[in-house]
């Protein structure tokens, strides 16, 4: 699939980088109360977790979602005027290493040049965020390549 | 490991044991909160249905957790999952009720390691396909 020549994709591609370049690569730390609330709101109460103090791997995306959101954000104003939507519509998660509770993560996000695609409700320009979580070390501990459908 | 998963009587074709999911719309309310969620596709019924939907279109990332958890309950190790990925098909509303269903596709040695991938389904009670894709597990 080739990269969209239409100047709506040229414009929110523009802006993703610059939300990326303003963000920048940001540090999360997991929230051990958040992690409860969210284990019990998916009931998944497993006391593995807090056995091997690691994190439910499905917890990953709401820890990028801190960083990926305000990139997203700033699309708002192009989605309120010439695009109607955005969805998420496929994940690929790579875990390399379990996840401890207590550990400061730096995530950073990097954008893909968008591709228009045909979905099921009509045409859209489809976007690759490529999510990587390191430790202060550098050390890659999970890769998710998240793919959102932005329509026309 | 888990009661029903023995790692040496494994093989292409088993079944993974199917998870039933009813969605609570309460709880994904309170979800949304937690992760603090800007997509009104996933908070308003209004915009949800302007473009197209019956309802609020409850979160990939919501749907994603439950991947995981249904490996690591079969399992019974928090550590064994390498990859996964997730299609998502046709929209989950509130309330619906969501099968995942899978089976081992490839069963491969690697330094001392077994490999195994699984492809999974998750279908509504009505057996509409929610979402599909691969596991990778390494025990």
């Amino acid at each position: 699939m080739s990269v969209s020549s239409l100047p709506i994709a040229k414009e929110l591609y523009e802006i993703l980088k610059k939300a990326e370049k303003e963000i920048g690569i940001k540090e999360v730390q997991p929230d051990e109360k958040e992690i409860k609330t969210f284990s019990k709101l998916i009931d998944d109460e497993n006391p593995l977790y807090f056995d091997k103090y690691v994190f439910p791997p499905g917890y990953i995306m709401n820890l990028s979602n801190r960083v990926l959101a305000p990139i997203i954000l700033r699309t708002h104003p192009l989605l309120q005027s010439k695009l109607s939507g955005y969805i998420h519509v496929k994940s690929e998660v790579e875990f390399f290493k379990p996840m401890p509770m207590k550990k400061t993560y730096k995530i950073e996000i990097v954008s893909s040049e968008p591709v228009e695609k045909r979905g099921k409700k009509g045409k859209y320009l489809s976007v690759i965020f490529k999510t990587t979580i390191r430790d202060k070390e550098k050390e890659i501990f999970a890769i998710d390549n998240h793919h959102f459908f932005f329509r026309l | 490991m888990s009661r029903e998963f023995n790692p040496n009587d494994i093989k292409i074709d088993q079944e993974i044991p199917p998870f039933k999911v009813k969605i609570d719309h309460k709880k994904y309310r309170k979800y949304n909160k937690l992760i603090k969620e800007i997509n009104p596709i996933h908070m308003s019924k209004m915009y949800a249905q302007k473009i197209g939907y019956e309802d609020i279109v409850i979160a990939g990332n919501f749907l994603f957790t439950y991947i995981p958890k249904w490996i690591i309950d079969w399992i019974g190790d928090v550590n064994v999952i390498k990859k996964a990925t997730v299609k998502f098909e046709n929209p989950v509303y509130p309330y619906d009720e969501i099968i995942h269903k899978g089976s081992i596709v490839d069963i491969k040695e690697r330094n001392e390691k077994k490999i195994i991938k699984c492809d999974y389904n998750v279908e509504k009670i009505s057996g509409e396909r929610t979402s599909y894709g691969t596991i990778v597990i390494s025990l």
